[in-house]
């Protein structure tokens, strides 16, 4: 009896230690993903945590964002197209453009976690029509 | 007259000319809080116009209507609220009547929105919204959930920093374009 007691608080110890280890293990991590997969100065402005845009609790499985994914904060493509309302007399509102309307993916210039970049440049000089992409 | 019925008629003219002097202040305070009053300025005129595309400007199916005081001043308390009502007050009545307020860079303005539209302000209306457990859409349960525990931290953000375009039915940087345009949509070339 008094062995099955020590062998059962060995186990405890170590069960307890072990789960002590992991938790401390998982905040280090955390920290070393999001200093790697830094946020855009306007989302960090907000303190989001990963989570907040990707789904699940292993930040290994964390999938790229499609646009739907964007529009649970940002409303819709209409709403977006509409804050930049005095482009369209221009046909330069990147979000309701000449050339693709409101199905332009964010993604085709907006990056999160590194620079973004600015499809339109790929053909125009926008220097005259529109700012830095955020 | 005896001094107790002095002090009693003092204590009376006292009473009333405070209550009186309350209800002109209050009375002050209620007119000059909302659309029709701030907008009479020419510096608010595209704030007030974009206000009244919004829901909170009356672009909803109830009628209701929010003042520009709702969410541009504080409500935490009553000495706070009319201090800062105070402070802006003649702060904007300087601004407007000594300086050119055609200057002023609005547009450039609006990042600092976080300085201007107060949480306390958005919260004294939509006083359940943080502890809602459904929603339409419910990325909000989330995100407020978010601000509930920055909050706790001690390190908070605000509804505005979120909500960029609320008030203003995300129209005010259209509308400040027309008067001062950002672009002057020039020289598109194409580079190939």
């Amino acid at each position: 009896m008094k062995y099955l007691l020590l062998i059962m608080s060995a186990i405890v110890a170590i069960v307890s230690f072990s789960s002590v280890t992991i938790a401390e293990e998982k905040e280090p991590e955390l920290a070393e993903l999001m200093a790697e997969y830094q946020l855009r100065p306007h989302h960090r402005k907000l303190k989001f945590e990963c989570v907040m845009c990707h789904e699940g609790d292993d930040p290994e499985e964390y999938e790229p964002l499609e646009t739907e994914n964007c529009l649970t904060c940002h409303g819709s493509r209409q709403k977006v197209a509409d804050r930049l309302k005095f482009m369209d007399e221009n046909h330069t509102n990147p979000h309701n453009s000449f050339h693709d309307g409101l199905d332009l993916d964010c993604y085709e210039c907006h990056a999160e976690h590194e620079e973004p970049a600015n499809l339109c440049q790929e053909c125009h000089t926008t220097d005259n029509w529109m700012n830095e992409v955020p | 007259m005896n001094k107790k019925v002095f002090i009693f008629v003092l204590i009376v003219i006292g009473g009333l000319l405070g209550m009186g002097s309350s209800l002109i202040i209050s009375e002050v305070v209620h007119v000059t809080g909302n659309a029709e009053f701030c907008g009479s300025c020419h510096s608010m005129e595209p704030m007030a116009k974009t206000f009244k595309l919004d829901t909170h400007g009356g672009n909803n199916r109830h009628g209701f209507v929010a003042e520009c005081a709702d969410c541009h001043l504080p409500h935490d308390s009553v000495l706070g609220y009319m201090i800062d009502k105070t402070a802006h007050g003649i702060n904007d009545v300087f601004v407007e009547t000594f300086t050119d307020v055609d200057e002023i860079d609005w547009i450039a303005r609006r990042e600092n929105r976080d300085e201007f539209v107060y949480s306390s302000g958005c919260l004294s209306c939509h006083q359940g919204l943080l502890d809602k457990t459904e929603a339409e859409n419910p990325k909000s349960l989330q995100t407020h959930a978010h601000y509930k525990k920055q909050l706790e931290k001690g390190d908070p953000i605000q509804c505005v920093s979120c909500h960029v375009t609320v008030g203003h039915a995300g129209q005010l940087r259209t509308e400040l374009n027309k008067l001062k345009p950002e672009f002057s949509f020039s020289d598109s070339t194409e580079s190939h």
